[in-house]
């Protein structure tokens, strides 16, 4: 995991609610909402609180006893695909990135005793921001539509 | 309902308690700015409109702890905006926390100020790209309006083409981004849900278009039960969490009036048929069953099935927060993102169920009536 791996969330465009030990994301500029259930709403914290997936990896090793590497993974994947979804800004894109290294092909759905973070993806409200840009404008000009 | 006031022709505004105070004066937070300077291009150009129209018409109305007083540039614009709130129709003294000028070119001859910003300015939910850092402009392309509000002042401008440009939509559930932001405060907030009750308690009827909150609103009025809104209430999580009614209307996609026989012959002139839905006046047809208020007891999430019986079954917290909080704040121009964390504290201290809606709904009322006071008595 490379050290200047950093995240934070842009309260701008993205607002979250944990409840019942799910979060509830949604991205204001896109549309999309989301349910992160499983392991995912302890990532959650603890990226709001460390900003880093060496820091989350590190807590979490402490909290759970869980030394398995495959937890770097799972946290590292699931960082990544919050970045993916715009739901996290990557400040530093992390060296393994920019190597193109992949992650193994060992599952980590059964790393050590961390339950799996499932992410899930809604796209059904895309339609209210929906862009119809007004292009005709009649000779009078702006407001008057053709 | 207190009978309307009807100003004396001019500039009716000054006619008003709200008017007749000098306004706020400039602080760090209203210096003149673009959107402000067209702003105030809009309001005096109502004025005109108003002079030109025999006066302004003003109407009050009373929303939870709020009162928001419209002024109408003329009486054209009355019946099409009005019509949907004229249950929130109120009498009293007291200032207005918000006043809202309406107006519209075609009845008043009054043409509106160039728009100081291009097509393509326009972004999602018709915000305005470059505004809404202090004043809210939204622009509907759906019919050519524009509205604007100023938070620091909490004056609001609606402009429409014309009053026959005012789509079915819009008198249906008439103004709904300038009463998100004249009602909004921390912990209230407008959130997309339907809302029925019993006695001063009822549930939340959350879901998505389509998902049959207007069917099981309209069954519950139907059946005795207050009615407060088909699609959007005010929603107030500051003590008590309650909601309030915004709309005395409800929309039913065509077909829909075979499952609520209780107005199914009552619709009359509501019967529009406009387009993709239907308009029903509930407070013309259940005047007493139209209310302002009731504490949500339970949130409720209709859906509709294609076969077994109606029923139903609890789910959980953060289910009720994923149906009711994304619609609520994206289909709203520039989302008040405090409002999640109300809709979530709402759901996390109430029980949530789903309403399967089967092929025979006539048991909803009961199912909602059970709920209700299973809510009270918990």
């Amino acid at each position: 995991m490379a050290s200047a791996e950093a995240f934070r969330i842009d309260s701008r465009k993205v607002v979250h609610e944990t409840i019942d030990g799910e979060v509830i994301l949604i991205h204001l500029e896109t549309g999309n909402y989301y349910s992160l259930d499983g392991g995912g709403a302890e990532i959650w914290e603890l990226v709001q609180r460390h900003g880093s997936a060496g820091g989350v990896v590190e807590e979490l090793g402490r909290r759970h006893g869980d030394t398995d590497r495959r937890l770097a993974v799972t946290v590292r994947g699931l960082l990544h695909e919050l970045a993916v979804e715009g739901l996290l800004e990557v400040e530093d894109p992390p060296v393994e990135d920019r190597n193109g290294e992949t992650v193994p092909d060992e599952s980590p759905d059964g790393a050590g005793t961390f339950p799996r973070p499932v992410l899930t993806r809604y796209t059904d409200m895309q339609d209210f921001l929906l862009v119809d840009p007004i292009h005709e404008v009649a000779d009078s000009g702006w407001p008057d539509r053709k | 309902m207190a009978r309307p006031q009807v100003a004396e022709p001019g500039i009716a505004p000054a006619s008003s308690p709200a008017a007749r105070r000098p306004p706020p004066a400039p602080t760090e937070s209203s210096r003149p700015t673009r959107g402000r300077g067209y702003f105030a291009e809009l309001e005096a150009a109502f004025l005109d409109a108003a002079r030109g129209a025999g006066g302004s018409f003003v109407r009050d109305l009373s929303i939870g702890p709020c009162r928001v007083r419209l002024h109408f540039a003329g009486p054209a614009l009355v019946d099409p905006l009005f019509r949907a709130v004229a249950h929130l129709g109120a009498a009293g003294d007291g200032p207005p926390s918000a006043s809202v000028c309406l107006w519209d070119s075609a009845s008043t001859g009054v043409r509106v100020p160039p728009f100081p910003w291009a097509g393509e300015d326009i972004v999602a939910r018709g915000e305005v790209r470059g505004y809404g850092d202090d004043v809210r402009v939204v622009y509907e392309p759906g019919f050519g309006g524009v509205t604007m509000f100023d938070p620091v002042s909490r004056r609001g401008v609606f402009w429409v083409p014309g009053p026959e440009r005012v789509p079915w939509y819009e008198r249906a559930a008439p103004l709904r981004p300038l009463l998100s932001w004249a009602l909004a405060a921390p912990g209230r907030h407008l959130v997309h849900a339907g809302a029925v009750a019993r006695d001063g308690a009822g549930v939340l009827l959350a879901g998505k278009g389509g998902s049959g909150k207007s069917t099981v609103a309209l069954l519950c009025a139907g059946a005795g039960l207050d009615y407060l809104g088909d699609d959007y209430v005010l929603l107030s999580t500051e003590q008590t969490p309650t909601a309030f009614s915004l709309y005395g209307t409800a929309k039913l996609a065509p077909g829909g009036l075979t499952r609520v026989p209780a107005v199914a012959g009552a619709t009359g002139e509501d019967r529009g048929s406009e387009e993709e839905k239907l308009v029903l006046d509930v407070g013309r047809r259940f005047p007493d069953r139209v209310k302002g208020a009731a504490a949500v007891k339970a949130v409720v999430l209709p859906r509709v099935a294609t076969e077994g019986r109606t029923r139903a079954s609890r789910v959980s917290a953060a289910e009720a927060l994923r149906t009711l909080a994304p619609s609520s704040m994206l289909q709203l121009p520039y989302a008040q993102r405090d409002s999640l964390a109300s809709m979530a504290a709402l759901v996390a201290g109430r029980p949530a169920y789903a309403l399967e809606l089967g092929p025979d709904v006539s048991n909803v009322p009961g199912l909602i009536a059970d709920l209700i006071e299973a809510g009270v008595r918990a």
